[in-house]
């Protein structure tokens, strides 16, 4: 049987650990399917109804698993369906792969059909973002398209002209620059720390505050247990933008919940009146809830270097993931032994808790929409995988 | 919006024994709502539950409160949602009483497959921030002063919601009372102003 350039983008895709494919089939990426059809042992293909889905299908797939998700569209308007998912991918730091298709190689640009330049097209959201142009072209093209998307926790975009797709991988002849297997299908496991002395200068930022809140996005999620401890030692309520929801548990007496309008009233109180705040993985856009500029010292972390800074003016900032991070700091933080702070917040959180009830447990017609949250809550299992839109659902 | 039916059928690809919910509006479902089809297909036992007020809400409070303006094309035409679970091959579940809520939501959660839950609401129910800025309360009465299509229903909601919450520190239910000298013109009963 023969091999095709298709054969080897999902053979290598599987050497990644890729089994679930999220996409729908056209006539703009029939080589792909028929490298997915002869794989589908190993590959999973979940065909949807709407590529839009299926890219925001893979960005869910990043978000829960951790692992790298995988969409797949056709040339044209199978592509340009799948900007939404991958925005919100991009958006949320998700790592997502979007293959597409591109119309023949030697017709791109020639009003032909479907003839839409995807690379073009994705160049803003994707962070690599690249044609494949042979066989030889495929497997070193996918390793970085991973690599890159699991560094980054970004979306990474190949697009495929159509008839290169079934083309025979043993016919092509390779550039003789191009040394076969040049190129790993490894990713190192970093731990980004930061350095120590940029730690002691964060610990010193807290020194005689009393008023301390920490701000805990979905960067803060692998240093759940380190959080925890900090909001002890700091004697400061941890509070969550909507995608730190899951960093610690709502019944967790270190949480004063949500932020913003969506938020909880002792958060917004917690950031009008603390005197310092320690950001961790989070790039929450509501800018008018944070402290004032000059309200209060602010010590980041996120493991973005370029995300240091973006919200608030800091103190210092810590380029590191949250977990490894938090661990080094904590030792050197001091204890903040007035607890009043943290306590005032508890005890709003106590009165917040009775507002919900009162209003999920009203028996007025039309049902009120608090009902339905406040009875699901009780009911769902411990495990359970809460996916939501955003807007008044999300209140 | 539409994300969370398309979350859900990933997570319970991901996960196929543990228990995967949306929980979403019925503007944002609508979006996708096909979808339900690959859950059928792929025979995902997600549980869908779907807010149904057949209003754009958060829009409709916005275009209020933060600018002042009478709601705007954000009412939806009613989409029957148990039809349409059962059309695609999904159960349809639909939830009205609250009264009931608690006992449909156990039986609803507990049947095996895909399954649509229909929740009925009350569209005038103000997502309300958690503290209120007097500007806010300001821009909601212009805004029901200004001619908003459901002012009478809107203005009753938001009262009767305060009398029910006045004994609780953190409702900004207070701050709401200024609004009640401000409209006290368009409050049902009161007879009606115009400006």
């Amino acid at each position: 049987m023969t091999t095709t350039a298709s054969d080897l983008l999902f053979d290598r895709l599987i050497d990644w650990g890729v089994d679930t494919v999220f996409g729908l089939p056209g006539d703009g990426i029939n080589g792909l399917m028929e490298a997915l059809r002869k794989r589908q042992d190993k590959i999973r293909f979940i065909h949807v109804r709407h590529e839009e889905a299926a890219a925001f299908m893979a960005c869910g797939y990043a978000k829960y698993t951790g692992r790298l998700g995988v969409c797949l569209a056709t040339s044209g308007p199978g592509a340009i369906h799948l900007l939404n998912g991958l925005y919100d991918a991009a958006l949320d730091r998700a790592p997502v792969l979007a293959l597409t298709g591109m119309t023949y190689h030697d017709l791109i640009g020639t009003h032909y059909q479907q003839d839409v330049n995807t690379d073009y097209l994705f160049e803003n959201v994707a962070l690599f973002n690249q044609r494949v142009m042979g066989p030889a072209h495929v497997e070193n093209l996918v390793d970085l398209a991973v690599r890159t998307a699991l560094a980054n926790k970004s979306v990474s975009h190949i697009t495929f002209p159509n008839d290169l797709q079934d083309v025979d991988a043993k016919k092509q002849e390779r550039s003789p620059m191009n040394v076969k297997g040049h190129s790993s299908d490894q990713l190192l496991h970093l731990s980004r720390i930061p350095l120590q002395a940029d730690l002691q200068r964060a610990a010193a930022a807290f020194r005689g505050k009393k008023k301390i809140a920490i701000l805990a996005g979905n960067g803060a999620r692998d240093g759940r247990a380190e959080l925890l401890e900090v909001a002890d030692r700091l004697a400061a309520p941890i509070i969550k933008p909507l995608l730190g929801k899951d960093v610690v548990p709502d019944t967790s007496p270190f949480t004063t919940g949500g932020i913003g309008f969506l938020g909880t009233r002792p958060s917004e109180e917690a950031l009008e009146e603390c005197d310092a705040v320690l950001m961790v993985g989070t790039s929450f856009p509501y800018i008018n809830f944070l402290p004032k500029p000059g309200q209060a010292t602010v010590v980041q972390i996120d493991d973005d270097p370029a995300r240091l800074g973006l919200r608030a003016p800091i103190e210092v900032g810590l380029a590191g993931d949250a977990g490894p991070t938090l661990r080094e700091l904590l030792p050197l933080l001091p204890r903040n032994d007035d607890r009043s702070f943290l306590e005032k917040a508890q005890a709003g959180m106590r009165e917040w808790w009775k507002l919900m009830k009162e209003r999920g447990t009203r028996a007025d017609m039309p049902m009120k929409p608090q009902v339905v949250s406040w009875n699901l809550d009780q009911q769902l299992a411990d495990d359970a995988i809460i996916s939501t839109d955003s807007g008044t659902i999300t209140t | 919006m539409a994300n969370g039916l398309p979350y859900a059928i990933a997570a319970q690809v991901a996960f196929p024994k543990r228990q995967c919910v949306a929980f979403v509006g019925d503007g944002g479902f609508s979006m996708l709502m096909a979808e339900m089809s690959t859950a059928v297909k792929y025979e995902l036992p997600i549980k869908v539950i779907v807010i149904k007020n057949n209003t754009l809400g958060q829009i409709k409070w916005e275009q209020m409160v933060f600018l002042g303006n009478p709601e705007y094309g954000v009412d939806m035409l009613p989409i029957d949602h148990v039809k349409f679970a059962e059309s695609v091959g999904a159960r349809g579940v639909r939830i009205e009483d609250p009264q009931r809520c608690r006992q449909q939501l156990a039986e609803a959660l507990s049947t095996e497959g895909p399954v649509v839950i229909e929740c009925v609401v009350d569209p005038n129910e103000p997502p309300m921030p958690a503290k209120i800025k007097p500007k806010q309360a300001k821009n909601l009465a212009e805004a029901l002063a200004r001619g908003d299509a459901h002012r009478g229903k809107i203005a009753t909601t938001i009262f009767r919601d305060e009398v029910d919450e006045v004994t609780f520190e953190e409702s900004p239910a207070g701050v709401v009372s200024r609004v009640a000298d401000k409209v006290g013109g368009v409050i049902p009963g009161n007879g009606s102003k115009r400006e």
